[in-house]
């Protein structure tokens, strides 16, 4: 299992923070029962096995985003529903070889309970496969709120040399929503990423995704959240192979009472990869955003680049905005960095703006659209059809 | 220039031979808090306070981050020796083995140079206390802590331990319980004092645990710099350094604080520093950390008044066999309070120096600014280097910055600087000590000089 942190050097070992847990009402062996019905041979193992470690946990008390009083949904039966697409199809009907790699791409998430319990209660789950050399133009979608998925979990496959590109809308799915995302990327393969969380006022939306990157692969993440209720983002990237680069650029904009908490951890494990993780976001009403970048360049990194960059503007008084950059080296010849910086609205650039004829309200609306323009540019061009509307939220 | 580069290290590795009057039992218990006090001759006000921190010792769980301490045994710990000799103002009084043991530290000779006054700690107790005559006519009190509990108890009993409560985490309640020798220093409104005071500390047997507790009061406008060092011989049991130091900065009033620390790397190093500033008042704390086999220590700062500043100056040094987990926390609770972090580390020879930081602009402190900045050196691929702060900001006027950097030496300046006619091991302690320069200049010349060589001397011992 790739754990989140592995602070061990030689025979010293850093204490890990105390897992502190919740009593709130889970799930029971009833719901277990009826949410394993219909699965294969395969997945019903897998599922089984994982039930027996979700059991000894408890659902986490997390120092900085309270979720005591969230409830879980219903367990549904596993949806199998077909999407049309040749290389597409039902996680629940994985073969032996697929769970093997399902499980070969085990991590621990935003924490393990969580993160089992997308893995065993998923209601809709797909495995995309795409062979060695295609390239695909149009993105696959799935948009939770047309799936009425409270709670999926998927695979993604790029063959070797592939090109694939997704979007994860879970937009509008309301209440309590979890999904479970794992992809590997085989030699010279590359997927694009867009990952859209607009929440709704006393939503809890939980996100674990897992990326593997063998030599050469690319990977670009785009992550947008906005709204007002609880989101807790997990990204993990290993970069096993020479030569990858993984990217994620996340944008943020937290207002009402939300509590967004992100974070992205690059893990290289290889010579010569890349490892970028560029956060911007906007804090606003009585919004708190938690932004975590993790660079971990593991021993065997070298010739690595890791940066880590986020900027984070608060707009309110009663907002707030934790960064907790994080830089991990194993290996001296590498080229590593992290800033981070939180800063306030500029009134000068406001006072400019309306000396042009601006009025404050637009002229804020025109600051906070610079500030999320470079990212949201590249959205509108890689994904035309699905960012419509994004830009709008964001000013 | 090697003799000048690099030190004997002798110089702090030797054993003396010392009579105590008094040692305590291994270990910790209700016991031996008891006769600590009743050695000390305590007011029983400070026995209350030993017992209540025990009370929250035994309640108390390991902190959730940091250093692992499986190996630390506390019921192996001697926590209190009390050398065979009485607090003394003129060194001609310290018994000779340990007045030859400073001198070989060089402390007499540095008071004589270039300090307002010394305070000399051997295992528990201070042996050595002095302050220039005209800066006591000032009004400046500069005591150990034991005669200041009994002479100035307004004082003691208003500020110990109310920067850092013994309810603060595990080791802050044992520091509490267990106490024992380290200065106090009360500095009157609008005093500066123009030399810097120092304070030594030197623990000599093994197995043994060295508690001082230092307290600081700069009056309104004064002015202080005060110099802490310490050392060790090294055995092969652990020794348990858990010292506290708690600075109070009044109104307009300005306090530096430099640390040498070279414990044994025999030592667990969990050391409490903490200020609170008020209105117009500044904070530094120079740290130099360079010995100790695991060190936790982040100087903190609680800027609470309007305008209060912070400087966390700090360099560590993490080679073979040590865990270094040091950082700093700056707390802003007032408006237009400012702090500038700079912290820098070297790791070489499989050490781990791990920079934790804690930034935290509270809703009140309007316009506060603050910058952080790691920078870290590997020196080699068998050593590791982590960098995690944390900001959170609760403010829309707050202007915050922080950076890091971790690299290594290259192989092109130790190249050019060979070509210029300099060995290997020269070209890379040129290189280390223009690395610490930012840092290291903020020290006294004297200890400046000394911060060089100990680096010097563990870059040499660790290339071999």
């Amino acid at each position: 299992m790739e754990k989140t942190l592995n602070l061990e050097h030689n025979k010293y070992k850093m204490v890990s923070p105390l897992r502190r847990e919740l009593e709130i009402p889970d799930y029971r062996d009833r719901d277990f029962l009826v949410s394993s019905e219909p699965l294969g041979n395969a997945m019903s193992v897998f599922v089984s096995n994982r039930y027996s470690e979700y059991r000894k946990l408890g659902f986490p008390r997390w120092k900085r985003v309270d979720i005591s009083k969230m409830v879980l949904p219903p367990v549904s039966p596993k949806n199998g529903k077909h999407y049309p697409d040749p290389y597409v199809k039902p996680i629940k009907w994985l073969t032996s070889e697929e769970v093997e790699l399902l499980d070969n791409l085990d991590f621990e998430g935003s924490d393990r309970k969580l993160l089992l319990l997308g893995d065993i209660f998923f209601d809709t789950g797909y495995f995309v496969s795409v062979p060695s050399g295609i390239h695909l133009k149009e993105p696959y979608i799935f948009n939770r709120e047309e799936m009425n998925s409270s709670i999926s979990s998927n695979l993604f496959v790029a063959g070797k040399g592939s090109k694939m590109k997704i979007v994860l809308n879970s937009t509008g799915r309301g209440k309590w929503s979890l999904q479970n995302n794992r992809f590997l990327l085989k030699r010279e393969s590359s997927i694009d990423l867009l990952v859209v969380n607009g929440l709704s006022k006393s939503d809890f939306s939980f996100l674990n995704n897992f990326y593997l990157l063998e030599a050469g692969a690319r990977l670009n993440v785009y992550e947008v959240s906005y709204g007002g209720g609880v989101l807790a983002s997990y990204h993990m990237g290993v970069a096993a192979g020479e030569e990858s680069r993984t990217v994620f650029e996340p944008v943020f904009m937290a207002y009402g009472d939300s509590k967004i908490d992100l974070q992205y951890i690059a893990r290289v494990k290889s010579a010569r990869s890349q490892a970028i993780i560029d956060g911007t976001g906007v804090v606003m009403d009585r919004g708190h955003s938690i932004f975590r970048g993790t660079v971990d360049l593991k021993k065997g990194s070298r010739g690595a680049t890791g940066k880590e960059h986020s900027s984070v503007m608060v707009l309110s008084r009663e907002a707030r905005t934790d960064a907790i950059p994080s830089l991990l080296v194993d290996e001296n010849e590498v080229n590593a960095s992290h800033a981070a910086t939180v800063g306030s609205l500029d009134e000068e650039k406001i006072f400019y703006l309306m000396s042009r004829g601006l009025t404050r309200e637009e002229a804020l609306k025109f600051i906070i659209k610079g500030t999320f323009d470079p990212v949201l540019g590249k959205v509108v061009e890689l994904f035309p059809d699905h960012s419509r509307g994004l830009d709008r939220v964001f000013a | 220039m090697d003799r000048d580069l690099f030190l004997d290290s002798s110089r702090f590795d030797f054993v003396s031979t010392t009579d105590y009057s008094y040692i305590s039992e291994k270990g910790f218990d209700e016991e031996l808090i008891r006769q600590i006090s009743t050695k000390k001759d305590e007011p029983e006000w400070m026995l209350r306070k030993r017992l209540e921190s025990f009370e929250i010792f035994n309640r108390s769980l390991e902190p959730g981050f940091g250093v692992g301490t499986g190996d630390l045994d506390l019921s192996s710990i001697v926590a209190y020796l009390k050398p065979g000799s009485e607090r003394n103002r003129s060194w001609e009084e310290v018994p000779k083995e340990i007045r030859e043991t400073f001198e070989r530290l060089g402390i007499p000779e540095a008071e004589r140079n270039s300090l307002a006054g010394v305070g000399a700690q051997y295992d528990s107790e201070v042996v050595y206390q002095n302050i220039k005559k005209n800066l006591e006519e000032l009004g400046i009190i500069f005591l150990d802590m034991e005669t200041a509990v009994k002479e100035y108890p307004e004082y003691v009993e208003k500020y110990f331990m109310k920067a850092v409560p013994p309810s603060d985490h595990k080791y802050s309640a044992l520091h509490g319980a267990v106490w024992s020798g380290g200065s106090f220093v009360y500095v009157p409104k609008n005093v500066s004092v123009p030399l810097p005071l120092q304070a030594y500390f030197r623990m000599n047997m093994a197995s043994s645990g060295q508690f001082e507790h230092t307290l600081i009061i700069a009056d309104e406008g004064s002015n202080l710099q005060f110099i802490e060092g310490c050392s060790a011989p090294r055995f092969n049991e652990l020794n348990l350094h858990v010292g506290m130091v708690e600075i109070f900065v009044l109104k307009g009033a300005k306090v530096r604080y430099s640390t040498i620390q070279n414990w044994s790397k025999n030592t667990y190093n969990l050391n409490t520093k903490r200020a609170i500033v008020e209105e117009d008042g500044t904070m530094e704390w120079i740290s130099g950390s360079l010995g100790s086999m695991k060190t936790m220590l982040y100087p903190a700062t609680i800027l609470k008044g309007r305008r209060a500043r912070a400087e966390h100056l700090g360099i560590t040094y993490a080679g073979p066999g040590q865990h270094m987990d040091t950082g700093s926390k700056v707390i802003h609770l007032a408006p237009e309070t400012s702090s500038v972090v700079d912290a820098r580390s070297i790791s070489t020879g499989g050490g781990w120096a791990f920079y934790r930081g804690a930034l935290k602009i509270s809703r009140q402190a309007d316009n506060a600014k603050s910058s952080v900045q790691c920078t870290a050196l590997m020196m080699d691929n068998d050593s590791r280097s982590d960098t995690v702060p944390i900001i959170e900001v609760e403010n829309d006027s707050a202007n915050i910055g922080h950076e890091a950097k971790i690299g290594r030496i290259s192989e092109e300046q130790i190249f050019y600087m060979m070509s210029r006619g300099l060995s290997e091991a020269q070209a890379r302690s040129m290189i280390v000590r223009g690395f610490m320069e930012p840092v290291s200049r903020e020290f006294p010349v004297e200890y400046a000089v000394e911060l060089n060589r100990l680096i010097d001397l563990e870059i040499e011992s660790s290339i071999g």
